[in-house]
C-alpha cells in the first residue's frame, strides 16, 4: 500500500509517496504506475528535497493505519525532517492529477491519495470556479530577481468563504517541504493557501490561453507583458526597469476601481421595478445594502443629504460610502448608456424607463452589469436568458379506433391539433396574431406585466398558418412528446398533449396521473408475490403490453427476480412461443437457474454456459421452445452472432450497470438483439448517475433521449456542470414512466417485508479451485469408499474440510502467500455485492467460520477497497473488541464499513446493528447458529430490513448439503442434529454423489 | 554657446545609460487630450522653435530623472559637460483654499467625480477650473519659473524644452500629475471629494499572516479529509467574457499593436471554456 501526498514550496508543487521505502523514487514512480495517469515519469526530473514529518527516531509516523511500518514506540516523538525524492508538476500535469483524483481511488491499484493530494484537489475544483466565473485580472508582480506577468484571481462572498475554510483545513504535510533539514517550515495555512490559488488559478488560465497567430515581436513592454501571460513561462522579456516599474504601477491603479467596490463594507445595487400604475414608468433606482445587514436597502438618492434619517442609519455601520457609489456608477456608466446619462443630475439616484427602453435593460443592460460584477435586483417575473413566458404548442389528439384484440401497437398513427399556448394560457389564432402586431416585448396580460420574444411570437404564427388543419405522428412519438422529449429541430417546443380515449388514458398512466390495474399473479406461479411484487408485476405488464421498455429498479433483496419471472410465466402460458432472453453477470447465473426453478418450475429453461455450450445453428435448435434463455454478458459479445439470428421474445438485462458505458463489448452486443420487449433490472439508484441514464434508456427505449451528443448539450452538461434544475426536472419527466423503483425503507413496503430477506447466491470456481477441488476428490475419496467406523468419519469430515477451504479460497486451502485476487468465485461475488453496497454508503458483516479465511479477506478487502476493515475472533482481547463494536457502531459513521466476524465470536452478545447486510461466506449448516450471527445486525422491532447472503458453490458438495437440510426440514419439520456428523453416516453411493463436481460450478 | 558662425564645433551631448527615453517615435509627442494641451499651451507662448530642439534631448533619453511635485518639477538632464545639468520648473500652486474651491464645485457635477475615480480624466473637466478663474493649465509664460544650470541663456534651452516634452507624455500617462503640480496629488484630490470619508483604499496585499510552526501530534499533522469535503454552489456560465477588465478600462498609453482589450477576451473566453469542461470530466464523465 502506497499513499500518494503534495505539497507546495517556493511556487513549485511536488509529489511524493509514502510507501515501503518511505520517499523513495521507486515507490512515487510505482504509485504513478499503478493510477496509471499520463504523467509522464522520468527518474532524472524528481528532485531531492527534505519533508518535515512527525517521527520517532528516524521513522516517519505514517498518515494512515494501511501503510504498514510501525514506528518503534519507545523513540521519543518529534518533527524530523527526511530527505525525499520529490516530482515537480507542471500546469498540465496538475491538472491531470486533479481530474484522476476526483474520480475516486482505484480499487485494486493499491495506493491511495493522501489526505493532501485530495486537499489540492478541492483547491483545484475552487481554481476552475473561478476561472470559470472569471474572476480574476492580469497583474505585473516582481519577483526575487525578475519581473512576471501573472493573473490574480479575486475573491468575494462566497468564494472567500470557501477558501477560509479550506485554508483552516489544510493538512500540514502539505506545508512541511523545505530546503532545509536544520528549521522546520512555518508558513502559516492561511498564506500558503492564498498562495496556492494564485498559483492555480494562473496555472488554469495559462494552459487555457489561446497561442499568438503570428510571430510575436517583443516591440514595447506591453508586448512582453502580453506575451508573459499567455506562455509557460511567466518571466517577462523586457530589459528596461523603468517601463517595467511603471507598467506595475499603472496597473496597480488601473485595478484600484474594482478593488475599491470589493472591499467596501457596503454593497451596491441597481434595482428595476415595473411601474405601480398603467403608466409606462419603469423605475430603475441605485441603493447601497451593508455587508453585515442584509436586511437593510437605502436609496442613494436619502444618501446625497449628510442630514438625513437613511445617512444616520448607514453612518452607525461605517463612513457613508459615496467614494464607492460614484466609483461604482463611473464603472456602470461605461456599460449602460442610461446610467452615464443619470450621472448628469447633482444627486445622482437613478432613472426612468419606458417599456421598449425597461426591455432593453432587462434583456441587455442588466446581463451585462451583473457579468461585470454588479448586483443587479431584477422584478421576480423576469427569468434570466430572454423571455420568461414561452409561446409554445399543445397538442390536441384524438384516440384512433380500437382493434379487436389488442393489436396496438407504438406505430399507429393519430391525428392531431396544434393550439398556441403563452404560459398556460390558451391563444386562438386571433388573439395570437393581435399578440404578433405589438411587436412589444414587454406585455402586461390580466393585470401581470410578462416578457415575451417578440421573435418567437412571430415564428409560431408563421408555425401556425403553415400548420392548419389536422396532422398526424405515430403513436409513440406522440407519447414521447407528452413525456416532453426535444423536438427535432424546426418545430416549435410542445407544452404539453392533451387526448381522449385510450391515448389519453395511457399517457396518464405513463404520467402516473392514473394507476396502472394491479393483476393476479399467474396461476402457474408457485409461491405467493407480495402486494408490492403484483404492482411491479403489474407495471412490467403494462409497458410490455404498449411496446415501451421498463427499468425495475427496486432496492436489493425486494425480488426483481420474482417480478420478472412471473411475467415470463404469464406470456407463456398464455401461449408465448418465443423464448425470452435474460442476460445477467456469470456469478448470478446459478442463483437465476434456483429461482426459477423454485418459482416458475413449469417453464422450460435454457442456459448458456461453460466451455462447452451449444453454438451456431446448435444453439438455435436447441433454444426452440424454451421459455427462458439464460446467459452471461461476457459470453454475449462472443456469441453475438448467433444470438442475433433468434427471434426473442423479450430481452432482459440483470445488472443493467453492466451496460452504462454505451462503447463496450457488451453494450454494442445487447444492441443488435431483436425482440418485442425490453427490460433492465438494476439495484443501483438511476437518479444520480446522469450519465449512464442515456445507455440505459437508449436500450430500453431508443429514441427517447435522443442521441449521445444532443443527450449531452441538453441534459448532462447543464445538470452536470451548471446544475440547471430545469434540465433536471425535464429529463425526470421524461424517464419516470419507465422507471419503477421502491426501497426497503419505503412506508407501503415495509410492512410486506419479512424482517430478514435471505438470499441464496450460487457462486462458481476458477479455474484453480476447479482443479484442486478435484484433485481432493481424487486424493480422498477412495480412501474414504475403504475406510471404515471411526477412521472413516474421520476422514469423512476430513475430505469435507478441504472441500470447503478450496470453495472458499485457494490460498485458504494450500496455504500459500500469493495474490489473493482472482482466484476464488465467492471471493469475487463478495467484491461485487460490496462495490454495489459501497456506492450506497451502507455496512455489512461477513461471517466465516474460518480464522484464516478471516484474515484473508481482512487483507482482500483492505487493499481493494483500501480502507481499513475490523476483524472480530477470538484471539481480539476484550477492551479492543469493545473499541471495535464503538467505532463501527458511531453515529457519524466514520469507521470501516466492513466487519469481519469468525462465526464463533460473533455469537456472544454483540450490536453491530450499523450494518444492513449480512453475508454468510462459508456455512456452518447449523441455522441456530446462523441465525444467532444473523442476528448482530438485526433487533426486533426496529423497523430496519436486514439482507441475508448465504454464499454456496453451485455444483458441488455445498450445494447439495443445503439442498438436503432442506428437504429434511420440510419432511421431518425438525432440524439435523448440530454440524455434520450426520455427513459421516451417509452410504457410499450417496457420499460420492455429494462431493460431486457438477458443471454449474464453472465459471465462465 | 550658440554661435552659428562655425568657429564652435556642435558638440554632441554625452550619451545617457537608462535615460527616460520618450516612448513616441512617430508622430505627435501626446496622443491624450491633456498631454496635447500642454503641449499646445506651450507652443502658444511663442517658443516654438526653442521648443523643437528639446525633441531631440527627449528622444535621445537625455533626461536623466524626473519628478513632478507640488507646485515644482525637478529634473537632470545630460548634456555636453560631463556633470548633468540640473532644473527646475515651477508653477503657482493652488491653496488649500482654493481647492475646497475647486473640489466643492466638482462635487456639483457626479459625473466628473465618478469618472475622477475610475482613473479617468473627464473631457470637460477643464471647465469647472476655468469658471472659478483657477485654471489648470497656465495661461501665460510668466505663469512659468524656470531655472537651468546650463550654460545656455536660451528661454527654454533645449534642456527644459526636453523636460517639456516628456511632461507631456506624463501627463498622458497619469493626468493626475497636472492635478499634483497645482498642488494636490490625486489621492489627496479624491479625499477631499469624499469630505474626509473613507481614504481611497489601495489595492492592499493581504497581511501577511504570523508564522505557524508545524504540529508534532501524527493526527493533527496528517489531518481528517472529512474536513474539507466543502462542496461549491452551482456556478451559471459567464455571458459576456472578460467583463472585469473591460469595466476598468484601457490601460493608459498601450503601445502593443496587439489590442489588449482582444487580447483579454481571448484569454478569458479561453479559460472559462477549458475550466467547464475540466470541471465537467471531474464530475465524472
Amino acid at each position: 500500500m502506497r499513499a500518494l501526498q503534495i505539497g507546495l514550496l517556493s511556487g513549485t508543487f511536488y509529489l511524493w509517496c509514502e510507501g515501503k521505502e518511505s520517499g523513495s523514487a521507486n515507490d512515487l514512480v510505482q504509485a504513478l504506475e499503478a493510477i496509471s495517469t499520463e504523467i509522464p515519469i522520468p527518474m532524472k526530473a524528481l528532485i531531492q528535497k527534505f519533508i518535515w514529518l512527525p517521527s520517532r527516531g528516524d521513522q516517519p509516523i505514517p498518515s494512515s493505519p494501511l501503510l504498514t511500518r510501525k514506528a518503534d514506540g519507545r523513540r521519543k516523538l518529534k518533527l524530523q525532517p527526511h530527505f525525499t525524492e520529490f516530482l515537480p508538476l507542471n500546469a498540465e500535469e496538475l491538472m491531470i492529477l486533479a481530474a484522476g483524483i476526483k474520480r475516486g481511488k482505484i480499487p485494486g491499484s493499491e495506493v491511495i491519495f493522501g489526505a493532501s493530494l485530495l486537499w489540492f484537489s478541492k483547491m483545484m475544483e475552487l481554481a476552475l470556479k473561478l476561472s470559470l466565473e472569471e474572476r480574476f485580472l492580469p497583474n505585473l508582480i516582481f519577483a526575487k530577481d525578475h519581473y512576471e506577468g501573472r493573473w490574480t484571481a479575486l475573491f468575494k462572498d462566497e468564494t472567500e468563504e470557501k477558501l477560509a475554510a479550506l485554508s483552516s483545513a489544510m493538512p500540514h504535510s502539505y506545508r512541511a517541504i523545505s530546503d532545509s533539514d536544520v528549521e522546520a517550515p512555518d508558513i502559516s495555512r492561511q498564506a500558503l493557501s492564498y498562495k496556492t490559488m494564485l498559483r492555480l488559478t494562473d496555472a488554469v488560465i495559462r494552459l487555457a490561453a489561446p497561442v499568438s497567430p503570428f510571430p510575436w515581436k517583443n516591440a514595447s513592454v506591453h508586448d512582453a507583458w502580453l506575451a508573459s501571460l499567455i506562455s509557460p513561462d511567466a518571466t517577462v522579456i523586457w530589459s528596461y526597469e523603468r517601463d517595467l516599474k511603471q507598467l506595475s504601477e499603472q496597473l496597480r491603479s488601473w485595478s484600484r476601481p474594482v478593488d475599491r467596490l470589493e472591499k467596501s463594507p457596503f454593497r451596491f445595487i441597481i434595482r428595476i421595478s415595473e411601474p405601480a400604475d398603467n403608466s409606462e414608468n419603469w423605475l430603475v433606482e441605485y441603493l447601497v445594502q451593508p455587508k453585515n445587514d442584509l436586511s437593510l436597502q437605502i436609496a442613494v438618492q436619502e444618501l446625497w443629504n449628510k442630514e438625513s434619517e437613511a445617512a444616520a442609519i448607514l453612518e452607525k455601520t461605517a463612513p457613508l460610502p459615496m467614494e464607492m457609489i460614484l466609483t461604482a456608477l463611473g464603472q456602470a456608466a461605461a456599460l449602460c448608456p442610461p446610467i452615464a446619462q443619470s450621472l448628469k443630475e447633482k444627486a445622482p439616484w437613478g432613472f426612468y424607463l419606458n417599456n421598449i427602453g425597461a426591455y432593453q435593460f432587462l434583456r441587455d443592460y442588466a446581463p451585462l452589469l451583473k457579468s461585470s460584477g454588479f448586483n443587479v435586483l431584477l422584478p421576480s417575473w423576469w427569468k434570466t436568458g430572454g423571455s420568461a413566458i414561452r409561446i409554445s404548442a399543445k397538442i390536441k389528439a384524438k384516440s384512433p379506433e380500437m382493434q379487436a384484440a389488442g393489436t396496438l401497437s407504438m406505430g399507429t398513427l393519430v391525428s392531431f391539433d396544434y393550439t398556441a399556448s403563452l404560459g398556460d394560457e390558451e391563444l386562438t389564432l386571433k388573439e395570437l396574431r393581435e399578440l404578433a402586431k405589438l411587436k412589444i416585448p414587454l406585455v402586461k396580460r390580466r393585470g401581470q406585466w410578462i416578457s415575451v420574444n417578440p421573435e418567437e411570437i412571430q415564428e409560431m404564427l408563421a408555425f401556425f398558418l403553415k400548420n392548419q388543419g389536422k396532422k398526424s405522428l405515430s403513436a409513440k412519438e406522440l407519447v414521447h412528446l407528452a413525456l416532453g422529449a426535444q423536438q427535432p429541430s424546426a418545430a416549435p417546443p410542445i407544452e404539453s398533449v392533451e387526448a381522449d380515449g385510450w391515448f389519453g388514458e395511457l399517457v396518464d398512466m405513463l404520467q402516473g396521473r392514473k394507476n396502472v390495474a394491479v393483476q393476479e399473479q399467474p396461476a402457474a406461479f408457485s409461491g405467493k408475490l407480495r402486494p408490492y411484487q403484483l404492482e411491479g408485476y403489474s407495471w412490467l405488464s403494462f409497458l410490455r403490453k404498449w411496446g415501451f421498455g421498463a427499468c425495475l429498479a427496486d432496492d436489493m433483496g425486494l425480488g426483481k427476480t420474482v417480478q420478472a419471472l412471473a411475467l415470463i410465466q404469464k406470456e407463456y402460458c398464455e401461449g408465448q412461443k418465443k423464448p425470452v432472453l435474460l442476460v445477467c453477470p456469470t456469478s448470478v447465473v446459478n442463483t437465476w437457474r434456483k429461482e426459477a426453478a423454485r418459482f416458475t418450475p413449469e417453464l422450460p429453461i435454457f442456459i448458456h454456459h461453460g466451455a462447452d455450450r451449444k453454438k451456431k445453428s446448435a444453439f438455435i435448435k436447441a433454444v426452440k421452445g424454451k421459455a427462458l434463455v439464460i446467459t452471461s454478458y461476457s459470453l454475449l459479445p462472443r456469441d453475438g452472432d448467433f444470438f442475433k439470428k433468434v427471434e426473442w421474445s423479450g430481452v432482459i438485462l440483470d445488472e443493467a450497470q453492466n451496460i452504462k458505458n454505451p462503447e463496450t463489448l457488451q453494450s454494442k452486443a445487447v444492441r443488435t438483439l431483436s425482440a418485442e420487449y425490453r427490460q433492465a433490472l438494476t439495484g443501483t439508484p438511476l437518479e444520480n448517475q446522469v450519465g449512464e441514464l442515456w445507455s440505459l434508456m437508449d436500450f430500453l427505449n431508443p429514441g427517447l433521449l435522443g442521441s449521445q451528443s444532443s443527450f449531452k448539450s441538453n441534459y448532462f452538461k447543464p445538470i452536470q456542470v451548471y446544475g440547471d434544475r430545469g434540465a433536471s426536472s425535464r429529463l425526470r419527466h421524461l424517464t419516470a414512466p419507465f422507471i419503477l423503483r421502491r426501497l426497503k425503507t419505503d412506508k407501503n413496503i415495509i410492512s410486506d417485508l419479512p424482517e430478514k430477506l435471505e438470499k441464496k447466491e450460487y457462486c462458481t470456481l476458477t479455474k484453480e479451485q476447479t482443479t484442486l477441488y478435484q484433485a481432493v476428490i481424487d486424493e480422498m475419496q477412495q480412501q474414504v469408499l475403504e475406510a471404515e467406523g471411526i477412521a472413516r468419519a474421520g476422514l469423512v469430515l476430513a475430505t469435507l474440510t478441504k472441500l470447503k477451504q478450496v470453495c472458499n479460497h485457494p490460498a485458504q486451502f494450500v496455504k500459500d502467500k500469493g495474490e489473493l485476487k482472482g482466484r476464488s468465485g465467492k471471493l469475487q461475488r463478495l467484491l461485487e455485492i460490496l462495490t454495489e453496497l459501497y456506492e450506497q454508503n451502507e455496512r455489512a458483516l461477513i461471517f466465516t467460520q474460518y480464522a484464516e479465511m478471516g484474515t484473508l479477506l481482512q487483507q482482500a478487502l483492505q487493499d481493494y477497497f483500501a480502507e481499513s476493515v475490523f476483524f472480530l475472533h477470538g484471539g481480539i482481547p476484550r477492551k479492543k473488541r469493545d473499541e471495535m463494536i464503538e467505532t463501527f457502531q458511531s453515529e457519524e459513521a466514520k469507521g470501516p464499513r466492513h466487519f469481519i466476524l469468525s462465526l464463533k465470536a460473533g455469537g456472544t452478545g454483540l450490536t453491530l446493528t450499523n450494518a444492513s447486510h449480512v453475508i454468510h461466506y462459508d456455512r456452518w449448516w447449523n441455522p441456530a447458529v446462523e441465525n444467532q450471527a444473523t442476528d448482530r445486525a438485526y433487533r426486533i422491532g426496529q423497523g430496519k430490513r436486514v439482507q441475508v447472503y448465504k454464499f454456496m458453490v453451485a455444483g458441488t458438495l455445498e450445494e447439495r448439503i443445503d439442498e438436503m437440510i432442506e428437504r429434511k426440514k420440510e419432511i421431518a419439520g425438525q432440524i439435523i442434529g448440530a454440524g455434520e456428523q450426520w455427513i459421516s453416516e451417509l452410504s457410499n453411493e450417496d457420499f460420492v454423489n455429494l462431493i460431486r463436481l457438477g458443471q454449474e460450478a464453472e465459471g465462465s | 554657446m550658440a554661435y552659428n558662425n562655425g568657429f564652435f564645433k556642435k558638440i554632441p551631448p554625452r550619451k545617457v545609460q537608462g535615460g527616460i527615453r520618450a516612448q513616441n517615435k512617430w508622430g505627435s509627442f501626446a496622443t491624450r487630450w491633456w498631454g496635447m494641451r500642454w503641449l499646445q499651451t506651450l507652443e502658444s507662448f511663442n517658443i516654438g522653435e526653442r521648443l523643437k530642439r528639446g525633441m531631440t534631448y527627449a528622444r535621445k533619453g537625455q533626461v536623466i530623472s524626473l519628478d513632478i511635485q507640488p507646485g515644482k518639477v525637478t529634473a537632470r538632464v545630460q548634456g555636453t559637460r560631463r556633470q548633468p545639468y540640473r532644473l527646475y520648473i515651477n508653477l503657482k500652486p493652488y491653496s488649500d483654499k482654493e481647492w475646497n474651491k475647486i473640489s466643492a464645485a466638482m462635487l456639483e457635477k457626479p459625473e466628473f467625480v465618478a469618472k475622477l475615480m475610475n482613473n479617468e480624466m473627464p473631457d470637460e473637466i477643464e471647465s469647472v477650473f476655468r469658471d472659478l478663474h483657477l485654471p489648470l493649465f497656465p495661461q501665460r509664460s510668466g505663469d512659468l519659473h524656470t531655472e537651468c544650470s546650463c550654460p545656455d541663456w536660451s528661454n527654454p534651452c533645449k534642456h527644459i524644452a526636453a523636460v517639456y516634452y516628456l511632461m507631456a507624455e506624463a501627463f498622458d500617462n497619469d493626468p493626475f500629475l497636472l492635478f499634483t503640480l497645482r498642488g494636490k496629488s490625486q489621492a489627496d484630490f479624491i479625499r477631499m471629494l469624499t469630505a474626509g470619508g473613507a481614504a481611497p483604499q489601495s489595492r492592499q496585499s493581504r497581511p501577511e499572516p504570523e508564522p505557524e510552526p508545524l504540529p508534532e501530534e501524527p493526527s493533527l499533522f496528517w489531518g481528517d479529509c472529512s474536513d474539507f469535503d466543502i462542496q461549491f454552489s452551482e456556478t451559471s456560465p459567464v455571458q459576456f467574457h472578460a467583463a472585469l477588465p473591460k469595466r476598468l478600462g484601457a490601460l493608459p498609453f498601450w503601445r502593443s499593436s496587439h489590442s489588449f482589450v482582444e487580447t483579454m477576451e481571448a484569454c478569458y473566453k479561453n479559460a472559462s471554456v477549458y475550466a467547464a469542461d475540466q470541471l465537467d470530466l471531474m464530475s465524472g464523465d
